[in-house]
């Protein structure tokens, strides 16, 4: 069986997988973490393990991080074929990690973006509830598999904020944005509680989210502290 | 001309095969009439009526999965078309050329979904009721699949490990190439019919969005796509097959009309 372990490694959630109830239920966190992250991992490792075999100027992107993977995904010195299983799996991977990250349990998260975050936020969108509507509307938008995201785009001094959506695993990464916020809205990420009722998945969904982790990758971004 | 191939092709149909093809003319006419293209009050789009009981495609489909994804999913995008058929109306009556483009990508994605989830439940069937049985080996249908496929188990097998391979939300499909007068095998991705891929008449649909599969399988769309076999109609399958080489043969609604001529012309 392909390793959930290799060039990279099927992260921890950062929580228990009960802890996110009652907005998003145990099992679905289950499925979700240990099967269809896990097959991503495990497909990633073997996409990676393939392209080292192949040798040549290809075998140098498995020194590479997933995000710079994802970034240079168009340039990368492979063939088609090796390609799309890195777009596929390794966007799988890193969307996935991400998404546990800008969550927490409810009473443990930080309910409100800080600092140049914040500003940057009531700048762009007016206030976080039009936010929220707008983020929301996207996400429930999206036609059949894919996320929706906060982005940061442009000069890191004053980048542009905007809520943009990518289908199945495509990363903002790859067109030169800087993801802050994501949700999954896959059918998987809400189906067992939701069912088809994917603005009620959204609604609870904000709920759940740490502005913490979005506050600490703007600063990233920004490298304003 | 017309007449004169058609009189070549005559004496080698069974008077079978011509009651077939006049009852399923009579009834694309009958079924032409229920889609109004503006979708007008007395005449919405409405969920299709299943030819068996909620519970009847257990174990492959259970009860809740099937009720979820029929009552909830399908019941759900033809409400949505109806509003913005009616909404489309409104807009090309007033000439809004924005507020129509605006509507079409949604209507696509409604209307299709209506579509295809329609063509889905048609060809699953219960076990009982013949789900799983292949058709006969002297059929037209069985010969043309043998003859290109090589034989059932193959295509099965294909159309299993392309299905499974699909990425995010989509759909698998057997579908008849006019041009080609094959059998070939299709994909579509969102809730796009196979009618937008090109000159294709449906044969077979199968649901590989997650939600068709998710309550009872979770992630593994492989055992969906093993078991699924078990509820095929095949005998939908090949009624769509028929249909589809008639209605090229004879330019569809105006068979009937030619073969009640032809026939008195002869005698």
């Amino acid at each position: 069986p392909m390793a959930t372990t290799g060039f990279h490694e099927l992260p921890e959630l950062p929580y228990g997988y009960a802890s996110l109830e009652p907005f998003m239920d145990e099992a679905t966190m289950v499925v979700h973490h240990d099967k269809h992250h896990a097959g991503y991992t495990r497909n990633f490792n073997a996409a990676l393990t393939a392209i080292q075999a192949a040798g040549g100027e290809g075998a140098k992107i498995c020194t590479m991080s997933p995000e710079n993977i994802l970034r240079q995904l168009n340039t990368l010195p492979i063939t088609p074929e090796q390609r799309t299983p890195l777009r596929n799996h390794g966007g799988g991977y890193w969307n996935h990690g991400m998404f546990w990250s800008v969550m927490a349990p409810p009473k443990e998260r930080q309910e409100h973006p800080t600092g140049h975050l914040s500003t940057a936020m009531a700048n762009t969108f007016g206030s976080l509830d039009a936010f929220k509507k707008e983020f929301s509307k996207v996400g429930a938008g999206v036609f059949g598999s894919g996320w929706a995201w906060l982005v940061a785009e442009g000069p890191q001094e004053n980048p542009t904020l905007k809520v943009v959506s990518t289908a199945n695993q495509d990363s903002p990464f790859t067109v030169g944005q800087f993801p802050l916020l994501v949700v999954d809205v896959w059918e998987h990420a809400y189906y067992l509680r939701y069912q088809n009722r994917r603005p009620d998945f959204l609604e609870a969904w904000w709920q759940l989210v740490n502005w913490k982790t979005v506050d600490d990758r703007y600063k990233e971004y920004t490298g304003k502290n | 001309d017309i007449e004169n191939q058609i009189y070549q092709i005559q004496p080698k149909m069974s008077p079978k095969l011509i009651i077939l093809v006049i009852i399923l003319s009579a009834s694309s006419i009958a079924r032409s009439f229920n889609y109004d293209c503006l979708g007008n009050e007395i005449e919405k789009y409405t969920l299709p009526n299943l030819d068996y009981e909620l519970d009847a495609l257990e174990p492959v489909i259970s009860k809740t999965m099937l009720e979820v994804h029929y009552n909830k999913h399908h019941a759900g995008y033809v409400n949505k078309l109806n509003i913005l058929m009616k909404q489309l109306q409104e807009a090309m009556i007033n000439r809004d050329l924005s507020k129509i483009v605006n509507l079409l990508q949604d209507i696509q994605f409604n209307g299709g979904s209506h579509i295809n989830h329609s063509l889905y439940w048609k060809n699953m069937s219960p076990t009982k009721l013949g789900g799983g049985k292949l058709p006969d080996p002297s059929s037209k249908f069985y010969q043309h699949i043998t003859a290109q496929w090589g034989n059932f188990q193959t295509l099965i097998q294909y159309i299993t490990s392309r299905a499974t391979g699909i990425k995010g939300s989509g759909w698998a499909w057997l579908a008849y190439q006019k041009e080609s007068k094959q059998i070939v095998y299709e994909e579509t991705l969102g809730q796009d019919t196979i009618s937008m891929k090109g000159n294709l008449i449906p044969l077979l649909a199968i649901d590989v969005w997650e939600h068709a599969y998710y309550i009872d399988y979770k992630n593994l769309r492989p055992q969906y796509l093993k078991q699924i076999w078990d509820i095929i109609d095949w005998q939908e399958v090949e009624k769509r097959y028929l249909e589809a080489i008639l209605q090229q043969l004879f330019c569809s609604k105006n068979y009937l009309l030619f073969q009640i001529r032809i026939r008195m012309k002869w005698n």
